[in-house]
């Protein structure tokens, strides 16, 4: 082993990286946001009462659940301005997370809808409830309680896929790094520091998304 | 949310400071390559005309010609190992490759770390834009947005050309740069002269034209640092071959090469300084 | 010279899938192996085994397989070892695939009743004939559904192969968009080849899951 680490360098941009790693936590911040209301409107369709609705959710989750989040942006990204929808890297990031975690959060919901019992809704009913606060308060906030565990590791995968959207110069932490390791080309260096910065990311994430299931959902089960 | 320019340049500034220790344990000589019978080439196939592939699935361009004309000169057969432009100087430090034919720009950073051969083709750093963008020089990137391809030697210098604060935006390839212009993803972009070939050949030319020469754009093959017997080989094919050179360039390019430079500031092309 | 999106372009991204089922492959199976070490080191009773456990899988699931990806590529080098490219990648592919699988296994190890255990200990078996005769074969049928999930995202995964120039199902793409600047074309036909073959392997996934909670 005749190689000398030199950290020095990267160290030295550190206002870089703390540049793209703001952008990391806010690009997945929104889409977080975004993916889980549609998601929720996907759990929505997937158990619509309508055939084409249904059909339509499943196909939807089926085709990005099984393609890779990299071509998903390629396809987004390059491929919709031939259909006249142009995007800057940093919406069309945004929109391809959104589209991506969706998918996922929606068969994550669904799992937890699955497990309420429909006498509950049928109680909330006679409790005089209107529609739109049985689905709220006796369908979906419960059922995301009951998996919330899944959708915050959902969210830390997702704020991990981030470090793809480089590739399509959105400027994140991934964008940052291989920029200093464009000028000092100590490749090895710069991606093991990229590395344990996601790693720090990835636990603030897990803690954060944990203490805000905590305040959320405090109210009594049973 | 934007990384910008101003930033960029006082991260430059610091880095270029730094310096790198190169290993020589990957060493390789022409006539381990012939006893081998091949020699891995690192080419980049995402850059018409330099490398490209052809509708038969086969690696084409100025790039591939060159290669196989050291090939065949050497005595052995080409393998080519597709580079991309984050990739290719680890390639070759890492051993992947045993040298590159990757129409690079030569560099004094860039010389650090790898050594250059003596230059083989130039190609001017061009600004593109649409025909309408008002862009005569540096001043005026400030205005628009900015493409350029991330892992070449074009980016730190539109970070230094460019005003503070333009946007810049970086891409994978010369391709992809090339398409985010003709998508209209940024105004302009900046990067080769030849750009405009690839440009005129998706059939869009009529939009967009060459703005002004940013800077030269000398380029040359590399060896590992202490592959001086490569080193050797390849500074003396880049003579002897002067002509075929001239030909291939005429073929892809579809102009005649440029006299090249034989010095260059901070660039050692013997591999002997410092020694 | 700059062309249209046809059939020679659409060959050459379909030669490009065999990189992408290859590395799924062996991925899967060296992953596999190290997976199933790093599961029982989880479970066991040894504390320092099932920290040390935990702090593999917290690695490989809290840090993106891109910048793994990365750090094997160019870290094999610097520990003296010189490898191919595909061989850099089939090696990372196949450290995160053993990181996840490791987490899956682990939860069906301990889904597995514990009086399983308890009675392979009574009738006086040893730790190997107990894992492979009385919780494997067990936790094996409980993780079939997520074990088989999970060979979806690996076989995406290989996709970002793509950044590090191996010439698979995704780089084989950029390189056709490159020459054709029909991005939208070619993505899509990129996007259904990984369609083509993750969904039969979703299919059987959720077949699995729901066999499985029909046994209870």
């Amino acid at each position: 082993m005749n190689y000398t680490f030199d950290f020095t360098p990267i160290f030295q941009a550190w206002g870089l990286l703390a540049q793209g790693a703001w952008a990391t936590v806010y690009i997945s911040a929104i889409s977080m946001a975004l993916g889980l209301v549609f998601g929720i409107v996907l759990t929505a369709l997937r158990m619509a009462p309508l055939a084409p609705l249904r059909a339509f959710a499943i196909g939807y989750i089926e085709l990005v659940r099984n393609t890779p989040f990299l071509v998903q942006v390629f396809f987004i990204y390059f491929g919709m301005p031939e259909l006249g929808l142009r995007l800057n890297a940093m919406e069309a990031a945004i929109l391809t997370m959104t589209l991506n975690c969706s998918a996922y959060i929606a068969e994550i919901v669904r799992s937890g809808v699955e497990s309420i019992r429909p006498g509950q809704i049928e109680a909330g009913k006679a409790l005089g409830l209107s529609t739109p606060d049985v689905y709220r308060f006796i369908v979906f906030r419960p059922a995301i309680r009951a998996v919330y565990p899944s959708l915050c590791s959902q969210f830390v995968l997702m704020m991990l896929n981030t470090s793809l959207v480089a590739s399509i110069s959105a400027q994140e932490l991934t964008y940052a790094a291989q920029m200093i390791d464009n000028r000092t080309f100590r490749s090895f260096e710069v991606y093991f520091v990229l590395g344990a910065i996601y790693l720090v990311l990835s636990q603030l994430f897990s803690v954060g998304l944990s203490m805000i299931g905590r305040v959320y959902f405090s109210y009594p089960t049973k | 949310m934007c990384i910008t320019t101003g930033f960029k340049k006082i991260v430059a500034g610091a880095l270029m400071a730094t310096t790198f220790m190169a290993s020589a344990a990957l060493a390789i000589t022409p006539d381990e390559l012939r006893e081998k019978g091949k020699a891995v080439i690192g080419v980049q196939m995402d850059q018409f005309p330099w490398g490209f592939i052809d509708e038969a699935g086969k690696n084409e361009g100025f790039d591939i010609d060159v290669a196989k004309l050291i090939a065949a000169d050497l005595g052995v057969e080409p393998e080519f190992f597709r580079i991309t432009g984050q990739n290719r100087i680890p390639s070759l430090t890492t051993g992947q490759v045993d040298f590159l034919v990757p129409s690079m720009t030569v560099t004094a950073e860039r010389a650090q770390v790898i050594q250059f051969v003596l230059p083989y083709s130039s190609n001017n750093i061009t600004v593109w834009a649409r025909t309408d963008a008002e862009i005569t020089k540096n001043e005026d990137l400030g205005g628009y947005v900015i493409g350029v391809n991330r892992g070449s030697a074009f980016e730190p210098i539109l970070s230094d050309a460019a005003p503070q604060g333009t946007e810049i935006r970086g891409y994978e390839d010369d391709a992809t740069t090339v398409q985010a212009l003709l998508s209209g993803q940024v105004d302009a972009i900046v990067g080769s002269k030849t750009y405009g070939i690839v440009i005129q050949n998706t059939g869009r030319g009529d939009g967009y034209e060459a703005k002004y020469k940013v800077a030269d754009n000398i380029q040359a093959m590399a060896v590992r640092k202490g592959d001086q017997e490569m080193l050797d080989y390849l500074n003396d094919f880049v003579t002897r071959h002067d002509a075929e050179l001239d030909e291939l360039y005429l073929k892809w390019i579809g102009q005649d090469r440029a006299d090249l430079p034989t010095e260059l500031p901070g660039v050692d092309f013997t591999g002997k300084a410092g020694n | 010279m700059i062309r249209t999106f046809g059939f020679p372009e659409l060959l050459f991204i379909l030669d490009g899938a065999k990189w992408t089922v290859l590395m799924s492959l062996a991925a899967f199976l060296f992953g596999g192996l190290l997976g199933l070490l790093v599961a029982l080191a989880r479970t066991s009773k040894i504390r320092p085994a099932r920290f040390l456990a935990l702090c593999y899988i917290q690695l490989f699931q809290g840090t993106p397989l891109l910048i793994q990806l990365f750090i094997v590529y160019f870290g094999l080098p610097i520990i003296g070892i010189r490898v191919e490219l595909w061989l850099a990648l089939i090696t990372g592919l196949s450290l995160h695939a053993s990181g996840f699988l490791a987490e899956i296994w682990r939860g069906s190890i301990q889904a597995v009743p514990e009086g399983q255990t308890e009675a392979a200990r009574a009738l006086g078996l040893g730790y190997i004939s107990r894992m492979r005769d009385v919780v494997l074969p067990q936790a094996f049928r409980i993780s079939l559904p997520a074990t088989v999930g999970f060979m979806v995202n690996l076989v995406k995964g290989t996709a970002l192969a793509a950044l590090l120039g191996l010439t698979e199902l995704t780089r084989a793409g950029q390189l056709m968009s490159n020459i054709t600047f029909e991005p939208l074309k070619v993505y899509a036909t990129v996007g259904l080849v990984y369609f083509a073959i993750c969904l039969p392997l979703t299919l059987v996934s959720s077949r699995l899951e729901r066999r499985l909670n029909a046994r209870g």
